[in-house]
């Protein structure tokens, strides 16, 4: 049975047809037995996934990592928040010594903007400066204005407990020209509001000033511009009701125009001359004895005040 | 990858082999190209390095047998012949092996591997244990059951 079942086995033999069509076939399946070509183009759905994986990648991170929005924070510490478009702190940039400190100090980079406010709010150094109720600017900046509204009403809910916080929106034309000169916003802003009044302030100045330090020179300045005017116009008015032509004697107190008064005051003269009489009027009864001095005498009153006053009442009770 | 002289050489080696496996298993032409194209793809690209020849022959048949068995479950159903179909393939076998063919592939299939490496290809039980995956035991019990059904359907002369 052996030998039957081999013999049976030994006559089947692999057709020649069929060993030819199987070498055409490796042939074909290899491309001609080429090593290299097959793992290479394999590779190329793979590379081709890769390279879309690192677009998207490359893609997503330039969206994320460009910072379309600013807030720009003074105080002393002068500070500007970069934002990108999914409202989260890029970087944060100290323009001063003070603000330098706070930024390497607070880290909230990658936070959403509001809970970075919050954080240096609620920082020791700018504690402090609020405490002494110093003026905090804040300064919202982004190119959509509706963004830019939006970011306003989120620093604004953010500041609501603090009372010497004043929140503005700014555009970027501002920003960059704040940038060129190494200012933050809310520090550019109080320097172009001080240079309007004295265009002698260089940057290089206000860099080194506080925000109250600022004020206190544009206040100072307003101070000198305009002198002692509010007690004046008081008795000005009361001349007015005196005479005639009040409107003028009341602008002459103001704006320093003696001339007018010098007219006006003719007619009250003779009021004058009563008040002399009174014996009130110290140094004015010489200025105005003559009647003719109403100039002087009205000039006089505005530095004096009172004392001139209660001269017109008489003359015009008397009158 | 390996290059076209050891495919050839190996396609002139085994190509035999493969196709008696094949009969032994399948039933028509198409799936015994099939067979041979699947299996020396296989060999060409595959890395293995073979010790010997007796490996190398090992190799292919544990492969043909896999190849056969995987086409067998996934295309049982519908590319089934009928055994008639299958003895008119080879048309130079004679009417005694024809008959003995006829015995063979009456057999369950899991005899017959058992039955072509050992009465052909003269392995041992614990060769094929090997070479199949089985346990010896199990390979001396299918030889042996193996053996008792062919010695009734061809006539129990000159068993061993």
């Amino acid at each position: 049975m052996n030998d039957r079942l081999k013999n049976a086995f030994e006559a089947v033999h692999a057709e020649s047809d069929l060993k030819e069509k199987t070498s055409e076939f490796l042939s074909r399946k290899t491309q001609g037995y080429q090593r290299n070509r097959r793992p290479l183009r394999r590779l190329v759905p793979v590379m081709a996934c890769c390279l879309l994986v690192l677009l998207f990648s490359i893609g997503t991170g330039w969206l994320y990592f460009t910072p379309v929005s600013a807030i720009t924070i003074d105080i002393n510490p002068s500070l500007e928040l970069s934002i990108n478009r999914f409202d989260r702190v890029l970087s944060v940039k100290g323009y001063n010594e003070d603000g330098r400190y706070i930024a390497n100090a607070v880290n909230v980079t990658f936070l959403k903007y509001e809970d970075a406010l919050r954080k240096i709010l609620n920082d020791t150094d700018i504690q402090e400066h609020l405490r002494r109720d110093e003026p905090m600017s804040i300064v919202v900046v982004s190119p959509d204005q509706q963004q830019s509204d939006k970011m306003l009403n989120t620093v604004k809910s953010c500041t609501q407990g603090h009372h010497n916080v004043h929140c503005h929106a700014g555009n970027s034309e501002e920003a960059s020209a704040a940038q060129a000169v190494g200012l933050s916003l809310g520090k550019y802003r109080a320097f172009l509001e001080l240079q309007a009044l004295d265009p002698s302030v260089t940057p290089e100045e206000i860099q080194g000033l506080t925000m109250r330090e600022i004020r206190n020179r544009i206040a100072a300045f307003f101070e000198t511009q305009q002198p002692v005017s509010s007690s004046p116009d008081g008795t000005s008015s009361e001349q007015g009701t005196d005479t005639p032509s009040s409107e003028a004697s009341a602008v002459s107190s103001c704006e320093e125009e003696p001339h007018y008064g010098q007219g006006n005051g003719a007619g009250q003269g003779n009021g004058m001359g009563q008040g002399n009489g009174m014996g009130q009027g110290n140094g004015n009864g010489q200025g105005n004895g003559n009647g003719q001095g109403n100039g002087n005498g009205q000039g006089n009153g505005a530095g004096h005040g009172h004392g001139h006053g209660n001269g017109q009442h008489r003359g015009r009770n008397a009158s | 990858m390996r290059s076209e002289q050891e495919a050839e050489r190996a396609i002139e080696l085994y190509a035999d082999t493969v196709r008696r496996l094949c009969m032994v298993h399948l039933k028509n032409q198409a799936d015994t190209e099939d067979i041979f194209q699947t299996v020396f793809l296989k060999y060409v690209l595959s890395t293995v390095v073979f010790e010997n020849e007796e490996h190398e022959k090992a190799w292919f048949i544990r492969v043909t047998i896999n190849a056969c068995k995987d086409l067998l479950k996934s295309f049982f159903r519908s590319r089934t012949v009928p055994l008639e179909e299958l003895l008119e393939e080879p048309a130079s076998l004679s009417d005694e092996n024809r008959e003995v063919w006829q015995a063979v592939l009456a057999l369950p299939l899991k005899y017959r591997d058992v039955v072509f490496l050992h009465y052909h290809e003269g392995y041992t039980a614990p060769q094929i244990s090997r070479i199949l995956g089985k346990n010896v035991n199990t390979i001396y019990t299918l030889l042996n059951r193996s053996k008792t059904l062919l010695k009734e359907s061809l006539g129990g002369d000159g068993d061993e």
